[in-house]
């Protein structure tokens, strides 16, 4: 491997290739890939660079790191296995494949928190425009803030979209005014119910830091017999991967 | 066991032919590394191991339409990489219309038990490991790959289909892309430490 002349030297770019030279030295060390040719030109690059072996010693670090992170956040691929093979060849059509992965997601249910798959085209985090809660009806010029809440409360009450609104509420900050008032700020909590496609649960990625995962939602059998093999709801729990 | 099993090339030949021992068996040898395709071009979000079980599912429907078993390594690749491309694309559409729901927890459930393994990594390898996944795609597959068992040029080359110089210098130039990121990272967060240090 080491003394084949490597074409890549012509390729171009922002590196000179002296440069690229050595990264090509460097990496062949660091791999293992070195030939008794390649240590010899490394050591008289050494000789005229001193600099060559921090080089190295900083590759040689980096490749350590990369590689023990790489290994565990691949670690998880060694689950997947084929053992039960034959029943998912028999399996007669991709959803009831999907089925079985969905299957493995059975333990989404121990999510502290979700987010919900917003339907009705409204995207929540966009500003509203000013008019739209106009002619909704929603608002109405002059309310006061009380007021225009009761009106959402109201009309969310009549469309399902609002529960309740629980009664007590939350206080989060009583500060002394100089008028001889408090000034308390508090939350007011509103029950909501929404129609949802998808949901997502908080889980830790590879590295433990958090991410949204799809949920798979356990839907109700229809009414008539399902298809044989295709499971009901509800989907049974984690369990280990295979098909 | 087949006698033509004893080789790799045997055994995708069989594998194709249906063997499902054989498929297994080939299953094995190449999961890990299709980990790592799938980490080079995963969303943060979804799991390593879900996609490397999607891939699984691709490879056992559809190798019998693989016809030459020579052809096998690119193709188990293009799957990886196209699973997880599109894991991708799914959940950036879905992120546009999200309606965030936080402190919902319910006395019933139990904490779902987070990859242990994955905190002995060092802060250092997760932020190497991180910005190695922003390298441009031709660089960060072969530079990851060389960090699954030691993979050889030779074996990450005929993954990608690639002459083994061509992994050699991808390698290098990825490595020296990385430690320019980790200066310009270093670079971006010494001001605000230097800004409080007393000239003499």
């Amino acid at each position: 491997m080491a003394d084949t002349p490597n074409p890549e030297f012509r390729a171009g770019g922002s590196q000179s290739a002296e440069d690229l030279a050595r990264d090509v030295l460097i990496t062949r060390v660091v791999d293992g890939e070195a030939s008794s040719a390649d240590w010899k030109t490394l050591a008289e690059l050494a000789a005229a660079d001193q600099r060559v072996w921090a080089e190295l010693a900083e590759q040689q670090q980096a490749h350590d790191e990369l590689s023990r992170a790489v290994e565990i956040a691949t670690a998880p691929a060694d689950a997947v296995d084929l053992s039960d093979l034959d029943d998912h060849l028999r399996a007669p059509n991709s959803m009831e494949r999907r089925l079985r992965i969905v299957g493995t997601w059975g333990g989404w249910a121990a999510a502290a928190a979700v987010a919900l798959l917003w339907t009705t085209g409204l995207n929540p985090t966009e500003p509203v425009s000013d008019d739209l809660g106009e002619q909704a009806g929603l608002v109405r010029i002059g309310d006061s803030p009380e007021e225009a809440f009761d009106r959402y409360l109201a009309a969310g009450r009549a469309d399902g979209s609002v529960v309740a609104e629980i009664p007590d509420r939350v206080v989060r900050s009583v500060r002394p005014l100089e008028t001889g008032q408090l000034e308390v700020t508090y939350v007011r909590q509103v029950i909501e119910r929404r129609m949802v496609d998808e949901a997502y649960r908080r889980a830790l990625d590879e590295f433990g830091r958090t991410v949204e995962l799809p949920v798979p939602v356990a839907r109700p059998a229809p009414a008539a017999s399902p298809a044989p093999g295709v499971p009901s709801a509800p989907l049974p729990p984690r369990a280990p991967r295979a098909f | 066991m087949s006698d033509r099993r004893r080789t790799s090339a045997g055994l995708i030949a069989d594998a194709i032919d249906g063997d499902k021992d054989a498929l297994r068996d080939l299953w094995r040898e190449h999961r890990r590394w299709v980990g790592a395709i799938v980490l080079a071009h995963k969303p943060r979000e979804i799991d390593v191991e879900d996609l490397v079980q999607a891939v699984a599912v691709q490879m056992v429907a559809k190798i019998h339409e693989l016809r030459e078993p020579e052809a096998f390594k690119p193709w188990l690749r293009a799957i990886a990489a196209n699973t997880a491309r599109a894991a991708g694309r799914r959940t950036t559409r879905r992120r546009k219309h999200r309606l965030r729901l936080v402190g919902t927890a319910r006395a019933e459930e139990r904490p779902e038990p987070a990859a242990p393994d994955m905190h002995e990594a060092s802060d250092q390898a997760k932020r190497v490991m991180d910005l190695a996944r922003t390298l441009p795609e031709g660089y960060r597959e072969p530079l990851l790959m060389r960090c699954v068992r030691g993979m050889s040029y030779r074996q990450i080359g005929e993954v990608l289909d690639l002459p083994e110089t061509t992994v050699e210098t991808r390698i290098a130039r990825g490595r020296r892309m990385l430690r320019e990121l980790v200066q310009q990272e270093d670079a971006s967060v010494s001001p605000a430490m230097g800004g409080a240090r007393v000239e003499a």
